[in-house]
């Protein structure tokens, strides 16, 4: 089966205190389930996460140039349905901090992951990716006049967040994906950081009655 | 894709920030109209920011004077199992 985006719920808000929970994010049904979180915390860092409180595991952190603690977390087979997101931070936090869940099915985890942190406009990377991957992108920029994101370069794909923390950040999720290097750019009127995660799909493995072994 | 922007009660109880998920609109018009007093909360907070991570202000002090406010500030694709019902008058949250 093909790895499928499921249901996406975006957050931003002042948590005014050193946890906050999200309770409207509906967890798809189905094989494979995994839940990705994209947190950019300023001010503090984030310490921990859970979903109907499993703890979820750190993908990637970037203490990044713009005071932002920017992190990315994944959960296999999350419990379904509506639960809790709750989100822990180092100390409490009086500054907007933006949290983007994507729920995917058929999904083996997390693949490469790629950050530049050099502030630029556009600002690109590039990571390595298998086929029918899909791309969890995120960019932080000093505003977000025209901001963009490009899943890879060149494919602008429509924002599914654009949260003010201080600064600004947006990002988006590519549909699937040929295998190969891609370069993913991020850019607004101001200078950007940018941040990819790759979603993998699962590989189906059948063996035949002779003996042979396919994978799809 | 159809995205449902949840309304979320604030609130001080027993002396703890607590957000209550009460209904959802679907029109970014209505987010705007909802967050006019988000953002006066929102002003408030960056005004007294210092204050607040130095514990020299208490967020509960913002309530003493406006003890609820509505805000619009969590959206998602699907909507079932919520329990939310659709507001179609926002000036009746």
């Amino acid at each position: 089966m093909a790895l499928t985006k499921g249901n996406v719920t975006s957050d931003r808000r002042l948590p005014n205190a050193g946890s906050y929970t999200i309770a409207t994010h509906n967890q798809n049904s189905g094989a494979n389930g995994y839940l990705f979180v994209t947190i950019a915390c300023p001010a503090t860092t984030v310490t921990g996460v859970t979903w109907n409180g499993v703890t979820m595991t750190l993908v990637q952190r970037n203490a990044t140039g713009y005071s932002t603690d920017w992190t990315v977390w994944r959960l296999a087979s999350p419990t379904t349905g509506v639960n809790n997101l709750v989100v822990t931070m180092a100390s409490g936090n009086f500054n907007g901090v933006s949290t983007f869940m994507t729920s995917f099915l058929d999904c083996s985890g997390v693949g490469n992951i790629g950050y530049n942190g050099i502030a630029s406009n556009p600002v690109t990377t590039s990571v390595t990716i298998s086929a029918n991957s899909m791309v969890l992108g995120a960019v932080i920029g000093g505003n977000s006049t025209t901001a963009y994101i490009g899943l890879p370069q060149g494919s602008n794909r429509t924002l599914e967040y654009n949260d003010n923390i201080n600064n600004f950040t947006w990002g988006a999720v590519s549909p699937s994906l040929t295998a190969g290097s891609k370069t993913f750019e991020g850019g607004s009127t101001a200078t950007n950081i940018i941040m990819i995660t790759e979603i993998k799909e699962v590989v189906s493995v059948v063996t035949s009655t002779q003996g042979m072994m396919m994978m799809f | 894709m159809e995205h449902y922007y949840i309304i979320t009660k604030i609130e001080i109880i027993n002396e703890n920030i607590t957000y209550t998920n009460v209904g959802y609109v679907l029109s970014e018009l209505d987010v705007e109209t909802i967050n006019i007093n988000y953002n006066n909360y929102s002003n408030w907070v960056e005004t007294n920011k210092n204050d607040l991570e130095n514990g020299i202000k208490l967020i509960s002090e913002f309530f003493i004077n406006t003890p609820i406010v509505f805000g619009c500030f969590t959206q998602t694709t699907y909507i079932e199992g919520l329990n939310l019902s659709l507001i179609t008058n926002i000036n009746n949250l």
